[in-house]
């Protein structure tokens, strides 16, 4: 009878707390799932940033050639970067990177930055490269130059 | 029975903290998708004024107030997001020796060259599920401010 009583008690002491440690583990898990998510949106939101300012340093950089076909390529470059510094993208600072690329002929302006991310941090320490491009001679074209 | 109490008990201390972790978490994640939406259209925005960006130039500012109006209602209905609002600014700057540029306010400068730019501002309010996230820095809006060299 006694074995059967130090048996229960013995149960009853493993019980205790368990509700409140599998709680705190699956909460622990769905933070992180949560938090992966946030970082993912957060990424997206970096690219969807720098995909805009690249499509309008295009736009500035062909608005530039339509005023003055003959400008230098140092001067286009400098244009670009001007352009970009007003969208928050200051070329050489906080690994932000701004360059006119010539390929086949064409040309693109491309935008380069590191971003931060938070709960991701826990398994990349590295920052995440976010690139984006915008091609100056489409863009002249959809605009009619 | 007592057990079965207790869990509950447990349980019934440890979910609001679960819930304010994951309603927390999930308003931000809620917050960078509309950024994400803002861009989108402020690039809409772009697309639409692409055409006629050296005109924007010499636009007067009760012109320019009229056109982001229209531009804001064709951005509205193409993208469904009815509460947000389009604003087009004018700005000019002057270029520094160093290649930066310096913004122009009303103060007379010299400067050579001046450089005229087009804002795209785009707006839309947000409101927290966690109406406290507020008190630790929650927007108040979601948006998108970019800049285009118009001359």
């Amino acid at each position: 009878m006694n074995g059967e009583v130090a048996k229960t008690q013995a149960r009853r002491n493993r019980q205790k707390g368990s509700a409140l440690l599998l709680t705190l583990l699956l909460t622990l898990a769905g933070a992180a799932i949560l938090g992966l998510t946030v970082d993912a949106m957060s990424l997206l939101w970096v690219k969807s940033n720098a995909q805009t300012t690249a499509n309008l340093v295009a736009a500035s950089v062909v608005l530039e050639l339509e005023r003055n076909p003959s400008a230098s390529e140092p001067y286009l470059v400098e244009t670009a970067r001007a352009a970009a510094a007003w969208n928050g993208y200051r070329h050489g600072t906080d690994s932000v990177a701004i360059h006119l690329v010539r390929q086949e002929g064409k040309t693109a302006v491309v935008v380069e930055r590191d971003a931060g991310v938070f709960f991701l941090r826990a398994i990349r320490p590295q920052p995440v490269a976010i690139c984006a491009r915008a091609a100056v001679g489409a863009l002249a074209v959809k605009a009619g130059l | 029975m007592k057990e079965r109490g207790a869990a509950l008990v447990e349980f019934a201390v440890a979910l609001p903290f679960a819930l304010i972790l994951f309603i927390g978490i999930g308003d931000f994640s809620v917050y960078f998708w509309r950024q994400n939406q803002m861009e989108e259209a402020a690039r809409l925005t772009t697309s639409k004024i692409a055409l006629a960006l050296a005109g924007y130039a010499s636009a007067d500012a009760e012109v320019l107030h009229r056109f982001s109006q229209s531009l804001q209602e064709e951005v509205r209905k193409e993208s469904g997001l009815n509460g947000m609002t389009i604003a087009l600014t004018r700005h000019y700057a002057c270029p520094l020796a160093n290649g930066a540029e310096q913004e122009l306010t009303a103060e007379p400068t010299q400067c050579t060259a001046e450089r005229a730019y087009l804002g795209v501002v785009s707006d839309d309010p947000v409101e927290p599920m966690l109406g406290p996230l507020r008190a630790f820095g929650f927007p108040r809006t979601a948006f998108s401010r970019h800049m285009v060299r118009l001359q």
